[in-house]
């Protein structure tokens, strides 16, 4: 397997009245081709900026993007935008990321438009959209309808069908079940889980939902305030989750089982915003296991176990 | 009740338009409205088939200041013309300022206020402290300094009346844009590619034309009173055309004697100004999305 | 403590706008007894918070309408009450937490300003403003906010935050019943726990009866005793909590919902959705309002309502599990 997307120490920082927001803070990643790397953290953490950012929407600070070895932040604004055949992107919101004054039809040819493919062949183009439509799902009589008429879980169907109208091979999903109900959001997990197997392609899986992460990735990483404090393969990370923000995650979440009745586990504190972050571990202050040494210095990620990566000196201690 | 709004049947294909005809048809003001608005222009076109220009202008003799009657409809004014045949082709002037001066202001603003809206920092900065100098001066006074200053022709009196309306729509028109910039399908055609012309052409203009077409219908209404006011000064439209304003300029001194030389053209002007007036928010209810029946 | 605190008799409510009407409840029957905790689950449009509403009798006026049905709070029908007797039971009888907190206060006033005027409206014993102040800070406290915050104005507040006063405010009179609507969905999984827990603890402590409305059955196995599963604005399955999770007999639709979710402790390859979308809302139902996507379904499931099968007080309405057909509407 040959890695398709890579960052190393990707930086966005935005400007506030009351300094720096450090949104997405050193970021090392990979993701092998075909694979699904799920980023889970809760609002404000930086998980969707670090989405836009890798596809370069909006601006990286500093560090650098590769797609198949090919430097993204060297490229110019032209060449950054012919990438986007090969990279597209997920909305969370089926609602507003729709155009309201386009039909399905147009809202599914214009990524094809923009890019001149079909150029002069209506008919081609008639073909592909129709089928597009097929694969996620959507019915024909729906081609010339708006937005507006559909649910929520056919318009997140146009947006994946848009997505893929040029043949990417890497897309970007924000959160694309958020703002479905439970139902519907199986039936899109399965059709972007069938589309990865189909065409092989490569996802960047967004989300604050820890079971659908779990569900669809093949490797994890757990963002806190603009920091990955850690990353392993899905299966290491469930089984042995090794950074306390990751364990106190796990159980907060309420599930749909009644032998673990009662066993919510509550973390004291809130998220802040990493606005001028000191330095030492960004957790620190909700951390049930703090030391002074915490808040001394940068806690880098460790690797514990092969390919889990834990940025906490002291998660062998807490564990043990 | 949000949450009963997602039909679930779908693909009748009834685009956003066709649900604001809709709406807006049944808006009952908005009809007449639109209807009076209509028979107005309608008169302003066929102004002389209804009666000849020369009625207008040229006097009666023996007519002066007579009561309406069968053979003058609406009387006649002190240099004993014919005061129907002025009021009519009044309708001319108001009607044609109205459309070519809001046409123009909107073109102007949507243009500027893009600019401004969709790129913002330093040009945004720039175009918006300079119209903010503008608005210090009221757009009416503003147009009357320009008249006053360059002499009051035709062309003086389009470009004052445009400058007094531009500023503030430029606020509106870059408001709206600033809005719909944020939403998630400018980053959606951004991240498919396309170009910042594209995205103003085909996403930005056709989501804001609702709030700005409301806008120029209400200025269209005001740039009626403007020019009756500045003509009604004497920097208008200059006598004898049979400009609104001017009739009632001249009829004020007459306004204990023979009263319908101020009641019917100050009546034409009103009606005018308040039909365009109930279009625009017949239009406004019928394209706000959140107002839903 | 077996006696019935709210029962619910074949309620039906619908939305009348000048486009179309929505039939939102359709024949609901529900009965809680005093202390219990009822969880309402169903997704979008399923007519949970417009029950919540009726309850409550908070209805848009304009377009809102209870067509038929009762329903009895200790007994009475609170939909033959007055406005002014309405008033009075709200806030002090019944109260309600709303989803968003962002906009359930109200910006310009302190929090504490906004938790006195709760207490003074239903001021019956006469306390002074100062006794009344003492009993904001207490509910402040209640909800673990420290009391000096009730200067601070609800912006100054996180989302988890401000979720608490909204919850002080609805708790300040010490209600018997409480309907919290989807009072966890705006907040963050760590901040919904620290919510989830504190609720849980208030509810022992003042032994309020809740009635829990939610689309994550996560948090109604944490919370709940009773469960109401709602589709389509019927109840469609009713049961304790053991009888929901642990009973091999389901409702089609409930076992849909739990086939959709992912599982944190078991490997799934692939969910197992309900295909097809809810019926329209617009329209009467004729039979089983799940019968479009029901893999079991049957012929009659098209035609016939299904009655209520019983077993133990365990509620299915369907025809796997009964003959009945229910009673026909009188329209």
């Amino acid at each position: 397997m040959s890695v398709l997307i890579e960052t190393q120490d990707l930086q966005k920082y935005f400007k506030t009245p009351r300094g720096w927001l450090h949104a997405v803070d050193g970021i090392n990643l990979k993701i092998d081709e075909g694979q699904t790397l799920g980023v889970v953290g809760e609002s404000g953490c930086g998980k969707s900026t670090l989405g836009r950012a890798v596809l370069r929407l909006q601006d990286p600070t500093g560090g650098k993007i590769f797609y198949e070895g090919q430097d993204l932040m060297a490229m110019n604004k032209k060449e950054v935008r012919s990438m986007c055949t090969k990279m597209q992107m997920i909305f969370q919101d089926p609602y507003s990321s729709l155009n309201p004054r386009m039909s399905i039809w147009q809202l599914i040819a214009e990524p094809m438009l923009i890019n001149h493919m079909y150029k002069g062949d209506k008919e081609g183009l008639n073909k592909k959209i129709e089928e597009l439509m097929d694969t996620v799902g959507l019915a024909k009589r729906l081609t010339h309808a708006y937005p507006h008429e559909l649910d929520g879980g056919r318009r997140q169907r146009i947006g994946v069908a848009r997505a893929l109208s040029v043949d990417p091979k890497f897309i970007v999903c924000d959160e694309p079940v958020s703002a479905l109900d439970v139902s519907i959001q199986a039936q899109i997990l399965n059709l972007l889980m069938d589309l990865q197997r189909d065409r092989g392609l490569t996802y960047m899986f967004i989300t604050h939902d820890l079971s659908v992460v779990k569900h669809i990735s093949n490797e994890i990483m757990v963002m806190y305030m603009g920091k990955c404090v850690e990353r392993a393969p899905k299966r290491e990370l469930f089984s042995n989750p090794s950074h306390p923000y990751t364990q106190a995650l796990l159980r907060a979440i309420p599930e749909p089982n009644i032998d673990k009745r009662g066993e919510l586990q509550v973390l004291k504190g809130e998220v802040t915003s990493p606005i001028n972050p000191k330095p030492g571990c960004r957790f620190a202050h909700r951390c049930p296991y703090v030391r002074e040494s915490c808040l001394a210095d940068g806690v880098e990620l460790q690797e514990i176990a092969p390919s889990h990566f834990v940025a906490c000196p002291y998660s062998s201690e807490i564990n043990g | 009740m949000a949450k009963h709004k997602v039909k679930a049947t779908a693909g009748g294909g009834q685009s956003q338009t066709k649900e604001i005809i809709r709406r807006f048809k049944k808006n009952r003001s908005a009809m007449v409205g639109l209807a009076v608005f209509l028979i107005i222009c309608l008169i302003a076109i066929f102004a002389d088939v209804i009666t000849p220009y020369s009625n207008a202008i040229d006097q009666i003799k023996g007519a002066r200041l007579e009561a309406p009657s069968s053979e003058h409809w609406f009387g006649t004014d002190h240099l004993a013309r014919d005061m129907f045949a002025r009021v009519i082709h009044g309708s001319r002037y108001s009607v044609v300022f109205a459309l070519v001066v809001s046409a123009c202001a909107l073109v102007i603003s949507v243009v500027l206020g893009g600019v401004a809206g969709y790129y913002g920092g330093w040009v945004d900065n720039l175009i918006m402290r300079i119209l903010d100098i503008f608005m210090c001066i009221p757009g009416d006074l503003l147009a009357l300094c320009i008249v006053a200053a360059f002499g009051s022709s035709l062309p003086n009196l389009l470009v004052a009346l445009i400058i007094g309306r531009v500023p503030a729509t430029v606020r509106i028109v870059r408001a709206t844009i600033l809005g719909i910039s944020s939403a998630d399908y400018i980053e959606a055609a951004q991240c498919h590619g396309a170009k910042d012309a594209r995205i103003i052409a085909k996403y930005i203009i056709p989501n804001a034309m609702g709030p700005i077409i409301v806008d120029a219908t209400v200025n269209a209404s005001r740039i009626i009173i403007s020019v009756a006011s500045l003509s009604f000064l004497g920097l208008g439209i200059q006598a004898p055309a049979p400009e609104w304003g001017n009739l009632l300029a001249s009829a004020r001194e007459y306004m204990r004697t023979c009263p319908w030389l101020v009641y019917l053209p100050g009546l034409a002007l009103v009606i005018t100004s308040l039909s365009i007036n109930m279009v625009g928010d017949g239009l406004r209810d019928a394209l706000d999305p959140k107002i839903r029946d | 403590m077996s006696e019935k605190l709210l029962e619910i008799k074949n309620l039906h409510v619908m939305y009348h706008t000048d486009l179309e009407d929505v039939y939102a409840v359709n024949g609901v029957n529900l009965s809680m007894k005093t202390g219990e905790t009822l969880g309402l689950v169903g997704e979008t449009g399923a007519g949970k918070t417009t029950l919540a509403l009726s309850i409550l009798r908070l209805l848009p006026d304009r377009t809102g309408r209870i067509t038929e049905g009762e329903i009895l709070y200790n007994g009475e029908n609170l939909l033959e009450k007055d406005k002014h007797t309405m008033a009075t039971i709200r806030g002090k009888e019944i109260s309600m937490i709303f989803q968003d907190p962002m906009t359930a206060l109200n910006p310009t006033q302190t929090v504490g300003q906004q938790i006195y005027e709760a207490l003074m409206l239903h001021n019956n014993a006469n306390l002074s403003k100062k006794e009344l102040w003492e009993r904001v800070d207490s509910c402040l406290e209640m909800v673990g906010i420290p009391a000096a915050r009730r200067k601070e104005y609800p912006h100054q507040f996180s989302g988890g935050m401000k979720q608490r006063v909204v919850i002080a405010i609805a708790l300040c009179c010490e209600p018997k019943l409480l309907l919290a609507d989807e009072p966890t969905t705006a907040l963050d999984v760590t901040i919904q726990a620290q919510v989830l827990m504190m609720m849980k603890n208030l509810r022992d402590r003042l032994g309020t009866s809740m009635i829990l409305i939610t689309h994550d059955l996560g948090v109604v196995a944490q919370v709940c005793d009773n469960v109401g599963v709602m589709y389509a604005g019927e109840v469609i399955e009713y049961g304790t909590l053991q009888d929901i999770f642990k009973s091999d007999k389901h409702h089609p639709y409930t076992e849909g919902l739990f086939g959709s979710i992912p599982k944190l402790d078991e490997e799934t390859e692939r969910l197992a959705p309900i295909d097809g979308l809810m019926p329209d809302p617009t329209q009467k139902i004729v039979g089983c309002s799940f019968a479009p996507r029901c893999p079991y379904a049957m012929d009659r499931c098209h035609t016939e309502k299904p009655g209520s099968c019983n077993d133990n007080g365990h509620q299915i309405k369907c025809f796997r599990y009964t003959d009945e057909t229910a009673m026909e509407v009188s329209s």
